[in-house]
């Protein structure tokens, strides 16, 4: 009775194991496949010895940085507003005149290069 | 219907000829598209990959499905099996990893599938005694975590060494006997006394 409690041991683990039920017989197994394989097979086998053509396509490189384009675009608006307000105030003209007039008078002539005096003024040439 | 046994009749008339080269060859040839050779590579293995996933997957009825895919996978690339001596244990390792997959994602089926075997005739009048013994042992296997019983399916079932089971496996050889006897045990305890009750039975049956 007290055998009856034991654990079994391996040989008889082994034992029910090889009782256990077998798996079915195979029925069909490698026709079912052949169809299978049958309708993985591709359309167009490819030749060993040709080389595939592709339609090339143009590459659209996006813009890698959006924010450079950004910076592009307000850079260029706000050249762009500056263009506008400088213009309506005529002040980019006076600027440059007063800048050529006191070339023209001299006052700068200290910093004109060697040679500028001989030149003369140009009002010299337009009094006369 | 008809082509498509045309063609396998076909391919099995040329099979012959392939019938006897070594898996290199056949494997070589089926990478050259070659059938009649791949079929002769199915007929070498196809009861022992479907035997592992049959006992794998608890007897599912996917089964075949699953030892099909594994040949298709194969045959979409022979080339990957990159030593022929080693064609069973990569079919076998493919064939297994695709059942834990398929049951990792459906864990309820698994629950089910074990259930199937265990449950699947339990009126004790309808089998006779032997037939309740297999029953019983089914469902103690079913019951155990799928590596333990993949290690068993792999060492007892298909008479696998320790260390073509552990490659099968990708395992060190240790850890494939650790598997291997945490899943012997804890059979003894799933089975307890009546595990002996059915060594008796057995034992009067013969």
């Amino acid at each position: 009775m007290s055998k009856m409690l034991e654990p079994i041991n391996d040989i008889e683990l082994n034992k029910l194991l090889d009782a256990s039920t077998a798996p079915p017989e195979l029925v069909d197994f490698e026709a079912r496949l052949l169809r299978n394989m049958a309708a993985l097979r591709p359309a167009v086998v490819p030749h060993d010895n040709v080389v595939p053509l592709f339609k090339p396509t143009p590459d659209i490189v996006a813009p890698k940085n959006k924010s450079r384009g950004l910076s592009i675009a307000a850079a260029l608006a706000a050249s762009l507003v500056v263009g506008v307000l400088i213009g309506n105030t005529g002040d980019v003209s006076s600027v440059v005149d007063g800048l050529t007039g006191a070339i023209v008078s001299g006052q700068v002539a200290e910093f004109a290069p060697a040679g500028v005096d001989d030149i003369g003024l140009a009002d010299e040439g337009r009094n006369s | 219907m008809g082509a498509i046994l045309a063609l396998h009749h076909g391919t099995e008339t040329t099979a012959g000829r392939w019938q006897s080269a070594s898996d290199a060859a056949l494997l070589e040839a089926s990478a050259r598209r070659i059938e009649p050779a791949f079929v002769v590579l199915i007929q070498r293995y196809q009861r022992d990959v479907f035997r592992v996933v049959w006992r794998i997957s608890g007897g599912h009825a996917d089964s075949e499905d699953i030892a099909q895919e594994t040949f298709l996978r194969l045959w979409a690339n022979p080339a990957q099996v990159r030593e022929a001596k080693a064609l069973k244990g990569w079919l076998l390792r493919v064939a297994s990893n695709m059942v834990m997959d398929r049951y990792r994602r459906k864990p309820t089926e698994e629950i089910e599938a074990a259930e199937n075997v265990a449950d699947s005739n339990p009126d004790p009048l309808e089998c006779t005694e032997l037939t309740q013994v297999s029953r019983t042992v089914d469902a103690a296997v079913a019951q155990l975590p799928e590596r333990q019983r993949l290690a068993l399916a792999l060492v007892h079932f298909e008479q696998l060494s320790n260390i073509a089971a552990a490659e099968v496996m990708e395992l060190s050889v240790d850890a494939l006997e650790s598997l291997l006897a945490r899943a012997r045990r804890r059979l003894k305890e799933i089975l307890g006394p009546k595990g002996r009750e059915m060594i008796l039975t057995m034992e009067k049956a013969k």
